[in-house]
């Protein structure tokens, strides 16, 4: 899989020499092919991979993470030009191609802003202190004596000031330092302040370019019959009608992978046509009959009973800490429940598709929404058994992804029509493609059961939950949740229980899955928040002093299982109970938590940390006097580390909060024969406006630990705290999502 | 070919007379700012206006716009923004931006039509635009805004 590079802030920056009098400075990342080659303008300052100066002192700053709607390319170059005292009004963003010069690109899990500021910070501190230097030695005196300050460099003692402008040409012949003064948070003039997205303009005009956008001269469109069942093969097929189609203008096979070729397509025949409709029409009059022997018998209902069984085992511990079996067999209260959640699909607002040009010399260069654009250039050079050097990866916006655009599977089947058919081609999904061809998130089934002492804590915990492993992707034969997996929820719980075991049960699934929005944590959230409010009932106690209680004394500790690349990309510690206790706290306080409520008004309530950030979520429902319900208002407090953008933060957790209650009341996928059953926007139920509550509050709290994450943490939440609020208003626990469906069998009771 | 009014300018297109409009206006006129998500009008991201009432072009076959005025969001303004796409701007609304253009159309028209929308009148309006990012409550405060600035445009 990806192979995630930690940007130290000390390897960052190296020095590359001179050329013909113009220094230059690349950036050695680790895990580098080789040194990106030195700039030879000599109109231009480039001292780093992110940073570069036009003549009239204007600062480029390159964005090497994809803009799915998250909101990078507004904050990050916040980073770099507040370092560097850069006046954000001269600074212009540019997206980075697909290229392992820039370390990772997967822009999944949560990390761009994590991962990226110490290099970022790094990137303009040392950009300003070169320019700091130049303007010293122009007066001759030492550097200590002069600082930048918005876009220019003063002499602190005469009061003089040189623009930026005026020192490039001066900067660029110096010393790369290794070690440039970062500058002090209380000295920030960027970040931690609100920012509105840079390119909202583009947005409201249409002008920005999306992948379906792609316009590429001399371009045929595309569209695939593909795989209706997970790895069904190509029995035969019928071209007649669809030829007849007006604009079908050729056929290509999109041969067979075993999955186990990360991301490579399933198998499918592409229609080319000389537009998009045409190829739509010309792929629907296509005839194929498919050999479904693999797995056309997958259905649902049967794979619901599998997990059931299978969490009814002991399933490998991930986390074993004292004598559980001892522990569960004393007296006390004991307590049971288990947890379901559904197949779902991601269904961004842009479907995946792909323009891809295989040129006459046989190089590659696409431009594609992709999540991943550097190992989407790795693997398309695999694709075509070609040098990666031959291939570029442009990077358009992303109309949305959570997740599936990490997948190329949609830019492969784009780079082989175009090499069969010799022309540019623009491959697009339907939204039914998308919906039936998805890397699915996974059903899922979470056990609990707990002792409870005579103090109403559990002596003993056992937790088991059984899904498919994305890694079986990849890995044949894989049949049980990873470590990493786990970690997303489970093992990294903050809970102070003596006697606990956490096991992972067994489960295979034969369609395709993968990452969707807070991944694991949203099951391991909707069952842990659940089973913590049942316990807390058991001993007779509110869920907010029963938590405060579990927590027991604040501690710092690493999670085992913790997935390598987050460990890479984040300095802080992983598990710190003591800023559960306050996000909760905080929370509980803003919203006067126990205090009353209207008549026919409910509140339930979630905690949890994921991708390094704590989330609590109060939501507060209303019976309607038609017996129906309304979500009345959801306060999230976050603890998302430092703040680079507050305003970007708030949008995500307003964002975050949307999908995870359209996650927990309608979100479900079912299969049958194989096939997955729904297909679109009206069997596939996602949130609209008229079901959106009135108020959304994003309550952020201040800290001084380092940036981690705020595009995921918000979701997993919502579904329990959802959950706690129908119970306190029916008296039924929701145990299994998605809600509206629990909602009318309760009715119809 | 099929003639029709396409942002207050004769335009003539060239396609097969079932064509979506939506499809003849991204491929064969090369505007894409109206866009594809369902192709069932199931999500509202095509939505344009024909005749000043707001469509999904994905249902729309070419030939029943012949000889009608379709706005889409590239003609919204004649210069800069309209006032709808003002507060779009001004309330920092999108999040991905692959919804927006369809969610402005679907607003505009019912601002056209009606310029003081109840909470409720909006939510009505509003209901067949999808947004996966969630930007809704903007949308909403956005629509409000917009809606106070034309009153105040027209008592000035």
């Amino acid at each position: 899989m990806t192979t995630i590079l930690k940007l130290s802030r000390r390897d960052v920056l190296k020095a590359t020499g001179a050329v013909g009098g113009v220094f230059a400075l690349g950036v050695c990342l680790p895990g580098c092919q080789s040194r990106p080659g030195l700039t030879a303008a000599t109109e231009s300052f480039a001292p780093n991979l992110f940073v570069t100066f036009s003549p009239d002192g204007d600062v480029i700053i390159t964005v090497s993470r994809s803009e799915m709607g998250q909101g990078v390319r507004t904050s990050l170059p916040r980073i770099v030009a507040d370092q560097l005292e850069a006046d954000i009004a001269r600074v212009t963003i540019v997206q980075a191609p697909g290229d392992p010069k820039y370390g990772d690109q997967n822009t999944d899990g949560s990390k761009s802003v994590r991962m990226m500021f110490p290099p970022l910070c790094e990137a303009g501190a040392t950009a300003r202190v070169m320019l700091e230097q130049a303007a010293a030695d122009h007066w001759g005196v030492d550097r200590t004596e002069v600082a930048a300050n918005n876009h220019g460099v003063e002499h602190k003692v005469s009061g003089e000031r040189l623009e930026f402008s005026e020192l490039i040409e001066a900067a660029s012949r110096l010393e790369i330092p290794l070690n440039a003064r970062l500058k002090d948070p209380s000295e920030y003039r960027y970040i931690g302040m609100s920012a509105a997205n840079v390119d909202r303009e583009a947005f409201v005009t249409g002008k920005a370019v999306y992948g379906f956008d792609v316009v590429i001269p001399g371009m045929k469109y595309a569209c695939v019959a593909r795989a209706p069942v997970f790895d069904a093969r190509i029995k035969s097929y019928n071209t007649d009608a669809a030829a007849k189609v007006a604009g079908v203008s050729a056929f290509c096979k999109i041969p067979f992978s075993p999955h186990t070729r990360e991301f490579f397509p399933e198998e499918g025949i592409a229609v080319i046509a000389d537009s998009s409709w045409a190829a739509m029409r010309g792929r629907d009059a296509l005839e194929v009959e498919w050999d479904v022997s693999a797995n056309g018998d997958y259905n649902t209902a049967d794979y619901r009973k599998l997990l059931t069984n299978s969490v009814r085992n002991p399933g490998t511990a991930h986390v074993s800490r004292g004598d559980v079996d001892k522990a569960m067999a004393g007296a006390g209260k004991l307590v049971e429940a288990l947890y379901e959640t559904p197949m779902l699909a991601h269904a961004p607002m842009e479907p995946p598709v792909a323009t891809a040009w295989v040129k006459e010399n046989g190089d590659c260069e696409v431009w594609v929404p992709a999540q991943d654009p550097k190992d989407t250039r790795r693997l398309i050079a695999e694709w075509l058994d070609i040098d990666q050097s031959r291939v570029t990866v442009n990077v358009t916006f992303l109309g949305g992804a959570f997740g599936r655009k990490a997948q190329s599977d949609f830019i492969f089947e784009a780079v082989e029509a175009s090499r069969q058919a010799g022309v540019p081609v623009k491959l697009l999904w339907t939204r039914e493609d998308d919906i039936r061809n998805c890397y699915f998130h996974a059903e899922s089934i979470q056990t609990m059961q707990a002792r409870l002492g005579a103090d109403g804590l559990p002596t003993a915990w056992l937790m088991r939950s059984a899904y498919p492993s994305i890694d079986w992707m990849w890995q044949p034969g894989l049949d049980e949740p990873m470590p990493w997996e786990v970690g997303m929820g489970l093992t990294n719980m903050p809970f102070d229980v003596p006697n606990v075991s956490i096991e992972g049960c067994k489960a295979r699934i034969p369609i395709r899955i993968g990452w969707l929005r807070s991944v694991c944590n949203v099951w391991h959230s909707f069952a842990i928040n659940g089973f913590v409010d049942e316990m807390a009932e058991a001993a007779g106690a509110d869920v907010v002093a029963y938590r405060l209680r579990l927590l027991g004394k604040d501690r710092v500790f690493d999670a085992p299982n913790e997935p390598q690349d987050s460990i890479e990309c984040f300095n802080g510690r992983w598990v710190d109970t003591g800023r559960y206790r306050r996000v909760l706290e905080f929370l509980a306080g803003r919203c006067d938590w126990g205090k009353e409520l209207p008549e026919n008004h409910f509140r339930g309530l979630a905690v949890q940390n994921s991708f390094y950030s704590y989330t609590a979520t109060i939501i507060e429902i209303a019976i309607n006097k038609d017996g129906s319900f309304s979500i009345v208002s959801v306060d999230t407090a976050v603890d998302c580390g430092r703040i680079v953008n507050p305003e970007g933060v708030t949008a995500q957790v307003e964002g975050a909060t949307i999908f995870g209650l359209g996650l927990a009341l309608y979100g479900e996928l079912t299969a049958s024969d194989g096939r997955v059953q729904q297909s679109n926007f009206h069997d596939y139920r996602v949130m609209r406006i008229n079901e959106t509550p009135g108020v959304i509050r994003a309550h952020l709290m201040e800290s001084d630990e380092p940036p981690s994450g705020i595009g995921e943490p918000p979701t997993p939440v919502i579904a329990p705290a959802l959950a706690a609020a129908l119970y306190a208003a029916t008296g039924t626990r929701f145990r299994r999502m998605p809600f509206m469906k629990e909602w009318s069998a309760l009715k119809n009771s | 070919m099929i003639t029709l009014n396409l942002n207050g300018r004769e335009t003539e297109i060239a396609v097969e007379e079932d064509t979506p409009l939506l499809w003849a206006l991204r491929d064969e006129l090369g505007m894409t700012g109206t866009k594809y998500g369902c192709g069932i009008g199931a999500c509202g991201a095509c939505t344009v206006h024909i005749d000043g009432q707001p469509a999904r072009a994905c249902l729309t076959p070419v030939k029943a716009v012949a000889g009608k005025s379709i706005t889409t969001i590239e003609g919204l303004a004649e210069n800069g923004l309209s006032v709808v796409q003002q507060a779009w701007v001004d309330e920092n609304v999108p999040q991905c931006g692959y919804c927006q253009a369809g969610q402005i159309m679907s607003a505009t028209a019912l601002l056209t039509s009606n310029p003081d929308p109840t909470d409720a009148d909006i939510e009505t309006a509003m209901a067949g635009n999808i947004c996966r990012c969630g930007t809704y409550p903007r949308i909403r405060k956005a629509i409000r805004v917009a809606a106070g600035r034309m009153s105040h445009d027209d008592n000035s």
